[in-house]
């Protein structure tokens, strides 16, 4: 039962977080939920199909699950973390610049050389044209 | 008529006016190649560059950059997976995988040709409406927005093949996004969780480009390699095949192309709808639906066809009645206005000269934007080529700053990288996000007509079933809803694999 249960770990999520919708709209008043909650209830119906599909039961042929998460994603999401937590404390431009240097050179495997060029490359186009050609101001930093 | 006709050409030939069309359309290819700026982003930023034009030289340029966007934005969406304005979405489902077996050039070419035909189309069917344009969308009231949200929805949900239970479950989830936000019902917040940006919504061009370019690059990190598995050719004859398999497939091309059209002369649906509606009226048609998504041509034609289409159709109510169908054709009136040019049935009358002018340039910068991604078609689908190592850095950088350039809001840069890991989770485990893409549009247009209809019946759900227009989408919808099980049925009592 639990190894059935562990297969279909995604819908179960899934419905669970449909769940906390569901419990949060009744919140509301009538009409603000009118629609929330019989999108609710729809989907959490699916959402069981779905789990007993998953935990192969004879609703349905459980589908090919995918491979574990691997170090390579790991690192694919944390790339793009550390590029958003950079945006958010020294701005974009020098976020970008040592964002695509860092990742060329770490995650590329690429010299140094090529990863600073392709860096500085991509962050004066950025600059020419979001500011100089478009007057956009780019967030600047919690630094200014 | 034929004065006008004849003073709009005159007028549209002569060195200045193409100069302002090649420099609009320019324009109009970068902006909608650039996910986040896009052709709403481009008018308001020109704006203060026509001040010191004559009306009808700032209509030229304007009509350039609307014609350029849709296909330039078509150009990432095929190279990157990236959709360079919502409406492209639905051309990354099939130019994408194209480019990824190599196609690039044959999805460029017949993307191009379907951008510039499509186009011609809806501006050829703007001209036809006009005399009964205003009875066709005073049918419109909202319990029929309301079906016509259901059956996008219903239409997409099903369109996923064998994954109508994902895809409605996407749907669903998608639904729930589109509530976030101010509820212009009962006129408070709903599900912020006290963060402020939420008041406005999920945006929905930071959610695209995190749904397709973020996540596509995180997947592509994870195996490295390139965008096309296999040689990209760069030879123009595939190009060519990519013009050739348009007009094999002239059927796509005119439906996609009056659907588009259609839905773009209804105010308040949009371009995003139009792509979507007629690639999934595509694929619920065609003799093989499963190719659909694996890098079928008709997915390509029929969004882009129906995309260029919507300009045409979208006119008609922002000229003829002062109602802009998008938040594109709004800048369009501010333009307008600028200029002192009045929209309403008077500007039609008393401008003639001028809407000709408009239509003139908008469908010559389809043709012009067209035949440029031709010639460039050899040298961009290099970029299919590239190592994704140094792809991914590049492409994640110029989204989540095109994500930021939208509002100049740190917020969307963060909705962007999150929307770019659930994107990545939804391929990952086989959930469709083109359901969850159409709801996250349709949500709000769907509730709003839904509480407006029950306002004008007195609480009677009949309202829904008591007009002839709305009772024309109902049918289309169960339609919709029943095609896939009588395909089920046919192929269980057939013997295939029915599969899931």
């Amino acid at each position: 039962m639990v190894d059935k249960l562990l297969k279909a770990r995604v819908p179960l999520l899934l419905l669970l977080g449909m769940s906390v919708f569901l419990v949060v709209s009744y919140g509301y008043g009538p009409d603000e939920r009118a629609l929330p909650v019989l999108v609710a209830w729809t989907t959490m119906l699916l959402l069981v199909l779905e789990v007993l599909v998953q935990a192969g039961t004879a609703v349905g042929e459980r589908p090919e699950q995918p491979p574990p998460i691997g170090r390579a994603l790991r690192y694919a999401i944390g790339w793009t973390g550390l590029l958003v937590t950079l945006t958010l404390i020294v701005g974009i431009l020098p976020a970008v610049f040592v964002y695509i240097a860092l990742s060329l050179k770490l995650d590329g495997g690429k010299p140094l050389a090529i990863a600073l060029a392709t860096a500085s490359t991509v962050t004066v186009f950025a600059w020419l044209l979001f500011e100089w050609g478009l007057s956009y101001e780019l967030y600047r930093g919690v630094f200014t | 008529m034929t004065d006008a006709f004849t003073q709009a050409v005159a007028h549209l030939f002569t060195l200045q006016s193409l100069s302002y069309l090649t420099l609009g359309t320019a324009i109009g290819l970068l902006f909608g190649a650039i996910p986040g700026l896009g052709g709403t982003t481009a008018l308001a930023l020109l704006i203060p560059l026509t001040f010191g034009m004559d009306a009808d030289s700032a209509i030229v340029l304007v009509g350039g950059i609307m014609g350029g966007v849709p296909f330039g934005g078509s150009l990432s969406a095929i190279l990157l997976n990236t959709p360079g304005a919502a409406p492209n979405a639905a051309t990354c489902f099939d130019g994408y995988p194209l480019a990824r077996q190599g196609k690039a050039g044959t999805a460029i070419g017949a993307a191009a040709t379907a951008s510039a035909l499509g186009g011609l189309i809806g501006v050829g069917f703007m001209l036809a409406v006009i005399p009964i344009a205003k009875a066709v969308v005073l049918l419109f009231g909202p319990p029929e927005f309301f079906m016509l949200a259901v059956l996008g929805l219903s239409a997409i949900a099903v369109s996923t093949g064998g994954k109508l239970l994902r895809g409605l479950i996407s749907g669903g989830f998608g639904l729930a996004l589109a509530f976030v936000g101010f509820d212009e019902v009962g006129g408070g917040l709903r599900y912020t969780a006290g963060v402020e940006y939420l008041w406005d919504g999920i945006q929905l061009v930071p959610a695209l480009i995190g749904l397709f370019a973020i996540a596509e690059m995180i997947q592509l990190s994870t195996v490295g390699g390139r965008v096309a598995s296999g040689a990209a050719s760069e030879r123009l004859d595939h190009v060519f095949s990519g013009v050739k398999a348009l007009f094999r497939n002239l059927p796509t091309l005119f439906r996609g192309s009056a659907i588009g059209a259609f839905v773009g002369a209804v105010p308040g649906i949009g371009g995003t709808v139009a792509s979507f509606l007629s690639y999934s009226t595509a694929r619920q048609i065609s003799s093989d639906p499963a190719s659909f998504g694996r890098g079928n041509i008709q997915g390509v034609i029929a969004s882009e066809a129906a995309n260029n289409a919507k300009d045409g159709g979208s006119l008609l109510p922002t000229l003829a009645f002062g109602i802009p169908g998008s938040a594109e054709m709004a800048v369009f009136l501010g333009v307008l206005v600028l200029h002192g040019l009045e929209p309403g049935p008077r500007l039609l009358l008393e401008n003639e000269g001028l809407i000709y002018g408009l239509i003139m340039a908008l469908s010559l910068a389809c043709v012009i934007a067209s035949a440029t991604g031709l010639v460039l078609a050899r040298y961009l689908v290099r970029i299919t080529r590239t190592d994704v190592r140094f792809l991914a850095p590049i492409v994640i950088s110029v989204a989540l700053i095109g994500a930021y350039a939208l509002q100049s809001s740190l917020g969307d840069v963060v909705a962007a990288a999150v929307f770019g890991v659930v994107g990545y989770f939804m391929v990952r485990y086989d959930y469709p996000r083109i359901t969850l893409v159409i709801a996250l549009v349709l949500g709000g247009i769907a509730e709003r007509s839904y509480h407006q209809s029950l306002m004008m019946s007195d609480g009677s759900h009949s309202i829904f079933i008591t007009r002839p227009v709305a009772d024309v989408l109902l049918v289309l919808v169960v339609i919709s809803l029943a095609l896939p099980v009588v395909r089920l049925v046919a192929r269980r009592a057939a013997g295939g694999d029915v599969g899931r």
